[in-house]
């Protein structure tokens, strides 16, 4: 996020280390063991980046642009919430679609989305957006973590469909789930390739040291 | 004509309403810019879309049928039990070993042992070890009062094992009858497990459920050229067992065959064709022998 912008999201020192956090919007309570760190009065919560790909790629320099309080973020694979809860602190009062498959997971999901009040759980397959098109509105931000082969069809998808002209979008590739036989450089090149059909700028950003073999694109003006 | 978009909070339109002609706005007939002013008027009920999303969830979530699952983590829970038996037997032993040297010596069985311990007193366990004298510590009773105990909790654990393959065998009859008289109750689940569903076994390739569980090898084998391995969890399979060891790979292959077409029956219809694909079966791992 750029800096100076949302003041939810900020960068700090924690234990002298340089990190990134925001505002916890249920006060009192770390999702998932990151530490509470009081400024100003106000409680935030670290944002670690072996846990999130976002917060790994803040880390690394990612210029993403800013969200407002009020955005309305998709979010394709959130898991038990961990990097969505810091969207939901993010965008207070704004919306986060936290699209999710797996039953598991979800428990934890639920739960964070009833002490939350921003997040709306959606129990899909992110192949299939028509399940959730009377659900999921049209998004300020795409984001995608899913870790399947053909990810990068499914991103597509879902961004024409939910990602409004003003939006941009995101997408975590890790490069074995793609192909295990190919060097991970070849497999980035060629998701580079294939986003910029579709958006008018792609730019990578790896996620050594925290996440390996791991690059995000931010990709910004849909077609 | 006006156009209308049906969200779970409720209908939203653009036009009017009492148009005669509305058509509803749907994935096939997209338009970004009308999704996006349809976005902007559902956007006002945020609290009511977060309220309806958790409670369709919940609903969701609670309504489906979790016997796979069921299976999958009662196989878990009998490796892990197998583990901590074990591991808990052979402290158990150590434990044993200066009263009862001889049965701790003679007995590899860590059932049998822990029977032993709990269920009998010392006289009567070197009497059925054949033991006249023993070389085990002369103490006194209430010196090994705690090894029975000790005993009785690894006896728990056995049984719990006992229940959690009652409960596979019962449960996969149900849901995967082929599949399962095929492989055995045992290895179907843990196929189920490495697969994730009945779904994914029914869509995968023979080739890729001869070789679960081999996952690891199948990495060395791609990145680095080496050995491409014959079978993965199959390998514990009765016929593979029993089979030469150049001949595995292939008894291994038509076993996985057979679960192919079982797998795919059992996700489809559930019809019990078990005795002809077990005869077919036999046959071919034969043929294959003979070869
Ligand atoms: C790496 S985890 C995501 C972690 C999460 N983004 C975070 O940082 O907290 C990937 C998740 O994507 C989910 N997933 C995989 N394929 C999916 C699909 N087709 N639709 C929805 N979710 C999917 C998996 O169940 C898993 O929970």
């Amino acid at each position: 996020m750029q800096k100076g912008s949302n003041p939810r999201v900020k960068q700090t020192m924690l234990k002298g280390k340089k990190v990134f956090a925001t505002e916890s919007l249920a006060p009192g309570k770390s999702v998932y063991g990151e530490s509470l760190i009081s400024l100003n009065g106000k409680e935030y919560r670290e944002w670690v980046p072996f846990r999130s790909k976002i917060a790994a790629g803040l880390m690394n320099g990612l210029r993403m642009p800013e969200l407002s309080m009020d955005s309305v973020v998709l979010y394709l694979g959130a898991a038990s919430g961990t990097t969505v809860s810091h969207i939901s602190d993010i965008v207070s009062n704004g919306l986060i679609f936290a699209v999710e498959v797996s039953p598991h997971v979800t428990y934890s999901l639920i739960s964070l989305a009833e002490a939350r009040g921003n997040i709306v759980p959606v129990l899909e397959d992110a192949n299939k957006p028509e399940e959730y098109f009377n659900t999921v509105i049209a998004s300020d931000f795409v984001f995608q973590d899913i870790a399947q082969k053909n990810q990068v069809e499914i991103f597509l998808k879902n961004c024409r469909l939910f990602l409004k002209q003003s939006g941009f979008a995101m997408i975590s590739i890790k490069a074995r789930s793609i192909d295990i036989s190919k060097k991970p450089r070849r497999i980035f090149e060629e998701v580079r390739k294939e986003l910029e059909q579709r958006f008018r700028e792609v730019k990578p950003c790896t996620l050594e040291p925290f996440q390996k073999d791991h690059c995000l694109f931010l990709c910004l003006g849909r077609e | 004509m006006a156009l209308v978009y049906r969200h779970i909070t409720g209908e939203y339109y653009i036009g009017s309403q009492e148009d005669e002609k509305v058509s509803e706005f749907l994935p096939s007939s997209f338009d970004i810019s009308l999704f996006e002013r349809l976005s902007k008027k559902v956007f006002k009920e945020k609290d009511k879309i977060a309220r309806k999303g958790i409670e369709i969830a919940k609903e969701k979530i609670s309504g489906k049928d979790y016997t796979e699952d069921l299976i999958i983590q009662a196989s878990g829970l009998i490796d892990e039990s197998d583990k901590t038996i074990n591991y808990l037997a052979r402290r158990l032993r150590r434990l044993a070993l200066t009263i009862y040297p001889e049965l701790c010596l003679r007995v590899d069985d860590n059932k049998k042992i822990v029977e032993m311990l709990l269920s009998k007193e010392k006289e009567e366990i070197n009497s059925l070890l054949g033991i006249k004298k023993s070389m085990g510590w002369k103490c006194q009773k209430k010196d090994c009062e705690f090894l029975k105990e000790a005993a009785g909790k690894i006896k728990e654990l056995f049984t719990v094992r006992e229940i959690a393959s009652e409960f596979i065998s019962e449960k996969e009859k149900r849901i995967m009858p082929n599949f399962s008289a095929i492989a055995g109750p045992s290895i179907s689940a843990k196929l189920l497990s490495h697969a994730g569903s009945l779904r994914s076994l029914a869509i995968m390739p023979a080739s890729t459920i001869q070789l679960l569980g081999a996952e690891k090898a199948l990495f060395r084998h791609i990145t680095r050229g080496s050995k491409c391995p014959k079978y993965g969890i199959l390998f514990q399979h009765p016929a593979v067992q029993g089979a030469e060891k150049k001949a595995r790979g292939k008894v291994a292959r038509i076993i996985a065959d057979k679960l192919s077409i079982a797998a795919r029956i059992d996700f489809f219809s559930k019809e019990d064709k078990s005795a002809e694909l077990i005869k077919e079966m036999e046959r071919r791992i034969k043929d294959a022998k003979r070869k």
